[in-house]
Parts: structure tokens; sequence; C-alpha cells
């Protein structure tokens, strides 16, 4: 009970600290943070529950934010409106891209979801009318949601809290329906899986559409908070950050996603203070966590959850 | 006999070699059935055949051949194979380590057709009431196969025997028209296999039509009403334990030697 408060009170101070500190500075990393915990449960839904290694996140979150940047600025609609089909952008091309990757081998899908991600960034290099190539589209307006403008770095936290939250609710409820338990089993063993009848195909296409819905939002939420983007958005870094966040966090865990994408936005940012010690720390710091932590750092809060083994109520 | 289960001329080869040259056999409707046969005479890939984990090259697997019910297995995926109540089990024991034992028996009852994942995460009533009474299957299963006080451990912690009891009732869920079992007792210890042994029996008299792979031959005369032989790739021979058993043919093969005694164990 004691940790549970201990917990709580770490959570809440947090979550306070950006309001209390009032800095801009602050704030632009805590709304960061929020969209990297959208991103990490992206990977997370494939990686850590469904076993899958995805390198299509940067996908999702590119296409997402091409949607969402062009809608406004070519047409100027709401956010209300775009935010939902760069979403819907993101399922899509979940869809597109799980159809022909999650037929193949567990190590072919890795490849094919990267040449996936590459092919995009081609596109969008290379269709100038559309994406302005790789001068980007700047400019891109404060969201409008229904009317009202998102401009305040206080409303951007509000905003990214706000979604980071729903995103790690619909995770919970994912990860606790007989859906979740699916995802486990075709993780834990896709023969048996298939021997006792369970659409392994289906189950995987369901969640690598669910990760391109999260990763797409995450998208458009950039897209509006940076004001510009280029190809550079589905580049491999992204995997890269996001593989670390949701490993060293805690892959298949509800929480370990999040306290990933809380301590590797948050901590680069600390490291700034010793910048010439900066990648060396990095590294030293992975490498500690790897060694002591290598079930990820949830489990310092105690109560890793098994996957799947949370209840059906 | 109804046979429930006919295996019609099955051929299965791997480049140069024949795995299974013809196999053709009938299986009795709520029979318990041996197939035996030396290492690499293609029990397995029969399996393997039937439930759809392999495309054979020729012939056929059917379920209630000749009714009007009939379902051609051979031409379906394994997960097709497995809603048309054929289950099987593997010979390299199979359970989901990760998951609780009890969700290892909710999620071999899961896949009720009809429910899409949609349903299964927004819980719709039909799925929480099927849920509901498989947790009540699941908790009658765990009492029959003495688990009851491991259902919330990962199956990975259960000892093997353990797995093995976890693997048949993980079979037994979904009320499986025909068992498939590959190697049920292997590598298991004297008291277990007789358990397993009663178990068996008591899924035939449910009605479950079971066909066994087994290396015990102890078990196979004893359990089975009928055998059929395989020996690289064909049907050697076929008939009632005590024919089989007094078959010189079927130590042949078994031992590479001429001999009329009977193969025990």
């Amino acid at each position: 009970m004691n940790r549970t408060r201990t917990t709580a009170i770490v959570v809440v101070a947090v979550l306070a600290l950006p309001l209390v500190s009032g800095s801009p500075y602050v704030f632009h990393v805590a709304a960061m943070t929020g969209f990297y915990v959208v991103l990490a449960q992206s990977l997370n839904l494939v990686l850590g529950y469904g076993g899958l290694l995805s390198l299509a996140t940067p996908a999702f979150f590119g296409i997402g934010a091409y949607v969402a940047a062009i809608l406004s600025l070519r047409l100027g609609w709401d956010s209300a409106v775009t935010f939902p089909l760069a979403s819907l952008a993101g399922v899509m091309s979940g869809i597109a891209i799980g159809f022909p990757s999650l037929r193949v081998s567990r190590h072919s899908f890795v490849i094919v979801t990267l040449s996936a991600t590459l092919l995009l960034q081609l596109v969008a290099n290379n269709w100038e009318d559309v994406t302005r190539g790789s001068l980007g589209l700047a400019n891109i307006p404060a969201p409008r949601l229904f009317g009202v403008a998102v401009t305040e770095r206080t409303e951007w936290y509000l905003l990214s809290l706000a979604m980071a939250g729903a995103v790690v609710f619909v995770t919970s409820l994912v990860a606790g329906s007989r859906f979740g338990r699916a995802m486990v089993a075709t993780r834990d063993n896709e023969q048996l899986a298939l021997a006792v009848g369970l659409d392994v195909f289906a189950t995987r296409l369901f969640a690598f559409s669910l990760s391109g819905a999260f990763a797409g939002l995450a998208g458009a939420l950039y897209a509006h908070f940076i004001t510009y983007i280029d190809p550079g958005v589905f580049g491999f870094s992204v995997s890269e950050t996001l593989l670390i966040m949701v490993i060293l966090g805690g892959s298949g865990t509800l929480w370990g996603p999040v306290v990933g994408a809380v301590v590797f936005t948050v901590l680069p940012e600390v490291l700034r203070l010793a910048p010439e010690m900066r990648s060396l720390l990095y590294g030293v710091i992975l490498l500690l966590i790897v060694l002591y932590r290598p079930s990820g750092l949830a489990t310092w809060l105690g109560r890793r959850r098994a996957a799947g083994a949370a209840p059906f109520a | 006999m109804t046979p429930i289960l006919r295996v019609q001329g099955i051929v299965k080869t791997y480049g140069a070699v024949t795995a299974l040259d013809g196999v053709t056999f009938d299986v009795a409707r709520g029979s318990i059935t041996g197939l035996i046969g030396p290492n690499g005479s293609g029990k397995t890939t029969l399996f393997d055949c039937i439930s759809g984990f392999q495309r054979r090259d020729a012939g056929h697997a059917w379920l209630r051949p000749g009714e009007r019910g009939a379902v051609e297995l051979t031409s379906l995926a394994p997960v097709r194979v497995a809603r048309a109540r054929v289950r099987r089990t593997f010979q390299q024991l199979k359970v989901f380590t990760g998951l609780s034992v009890r969700d290892n028996l909710l999620i071999a009852a899961q896949s009720a057709p009809g429910f899409s994942a949609f349903a299964e995460v927004l819980r719709v009533s039909r799925v929480r009431e099927h849920e509901r009474a498989m947790r009540e299957r699941a908790a009658g299963m765990l009492e029959e196969f003495a688990l009851t006080q491991h259902a919330d451990d990962p199956a990975g912690s259960l000892s093997y025997g353990q797995r093995k009891l976890l693997e048949l009732a993980m079979a037994l869920m979904t009320d499986p028209e025909v068992l498939l079992l590959d190697e049920p007792v292997a590598g298991v210890n004297p008291t277990l296999i007789g358990a397993l042994k009663q178990h068996l029996v008591q899924v035939r008299d449910r009605g479950v039509t079971l066909l066994i792979v087994e290396h015990n031959l102890e078990l196979v005369f004893e359990l089975c009403e009928r055998i059929f032989v395989l020996d690289r790739g064909r049907l050697l021979t076929s008939g009632a334990p005590r024919e089989v058993a007094h078959d010189p043919r079927v130590l042949e093969a078994y031992l590479g030697v001429k001999s009329a005694a009977r193969p025990n164990g």
C-alpha cells in the first residue's frame, strides 16, 4: 500500500512539475514526453504484446504528421477532424503494410516493415507537389479543436497529457481483454495458437492497425506542435528511440513504455548540463539499466504486469 | 463401424524423400485408435497433413465422410481445422508459457466463430457470456486434471507432467469431435501415465474420437481398439491389438529383425 502511495505521489509530482515551474522549456519537454508515450505504446502493442519487431512505427507517425499538416495547411480543417483522420491514415497504413508483412516469417517482417518506412520516406522526398519534398512543410498552424486554438504551452501540455492518458487507457483495455490474451498467445507459440483455432494473422493485423492509429495520432500532434515537418519524420532514429523506450521501460507491460518514454525523453535534456560527456553518460546509463533491470525499468514499480495476466472481468 | 475420419491416399514428399506414400484408413467414431511405427515412418507428417500444418501432395482427409456435414480437412488451414472441432497436440509439448494455467484453458476455448477483435476488446455482452461459460468450464477442467491450485501460476512454471495434463485439458476445452494426440505420455513417469490413461478413456467415453501416435506400445495395445502401423510412409498393417502384436512385420519394422515375438514397450 505504502509503495502504491509513494508511486502515486511521484506520478502526481511529475505531472504537476511543468505547471509549477511555468518554464516554456519544461512545458516543451513535457509535451514531447506525452507524444513519446503515445508512440511507445504504439510499438509496445506490436513488439511487447505481439512479439513482433516492427520498424514501421515511423511510417505511421510520418503519415499521421503529413495528413494533419496538409489538411490544415491546404484546407484549413479543424483538428477535431484532422486528428481522427491522421489516426485513420495510420490504421490504413497499418493494414496496407501489415497485409504483406504479417504473412512472412518474423525475421522477414522486420525487413518488410523497415522497407515500407523507407519507401514512404522516398515518396515524401519526391512527391514535391504535395509534400514540398526535402523543403518540408513549414508554418503549420496551431491546432484548433472545435474552433478553439491550442497555442499556450499549458494548453499543449494538457492536450499531450490527455492524449497520452487516452492511449494508455485504450492499451489497458486491449491488454486486459480476450484479444490481449490472444496477442500474448500468438507471441508465445504461433503453432499452438493456430492449433487451438486462433486466427493469428487477424490478431496481429488488428494489433498492427491499432499501433498505426496511435502513431498516426502522435504524428498529427507532433506536426502542429513543432509547426514544421520534413521527410525526416520517417527516419530510422524514431524507431531507435522507441525501441530503447519500450525495451528498457518494460516491453509487454502497460506502464513500462510510459516509464521508458518519460525517462528517455527527459534524460537527454538533463544530460545537456554536461555537454561534452553527454553521449558517454547516456551510453553508460543505458548499459547500467540493461545490466540491473534487464526486464525493464517498470520492474522498479514492483508490480510488473505479466502480459496477458491482466484479469478479464 | 461409422467412420468419423477418413484418410485417403495421402502422399507427401520432401524433395526426393517420400514421407507418406498413399496412406489410407478409416477411424471409427468414438474409438481410441493407435497409429504406430518406427521413427521416420510418417506418423507426425500424417498428423500435420490432417491438421493443415502441411500441405499434402495428393489424397484427402475427411471428417464425417459420406455424411451431409462432411468436411475435407486437407483443404483447410490449421485454424479452420481446429474450428471444425479437430484438435491436435504436438510431439514437442507446447503450452503458452507466458499465460496462466487458467488462461491457457480459456484461450483454447476462445476461438468461437463470429467473434471479432472489436467485440473482444469492447467486451460485448455475447463475449462476456461466452467468457463466463468458459470460465466455469475451465474451473471444472482444472478440478478434473488436478490443476486447480496452479490455476493462476504461469504455465511455464508447471512440471513436465503437469504440462502434459494441461495440454490434454486445453485440447478438451471446446468439445472436440476428434483429438489427434502426438505422443501423449512421452517422457512422463509411470504414475502419471496411469492417470493420463484414465483421462483418455474418460475422454473417449464422452464421445470424443482419439487417434493416438505413441511409442509406448504397452499403452497402445492396452488402450486402442484398432491400430494402424506405418512404415516408411506406407500402411504396413492394421487390426486389433492382438493381431498387430503378433504380426512379425511389425517387430521387423521396429527392430529391423525377423521375429515372431510380441513387441512390448
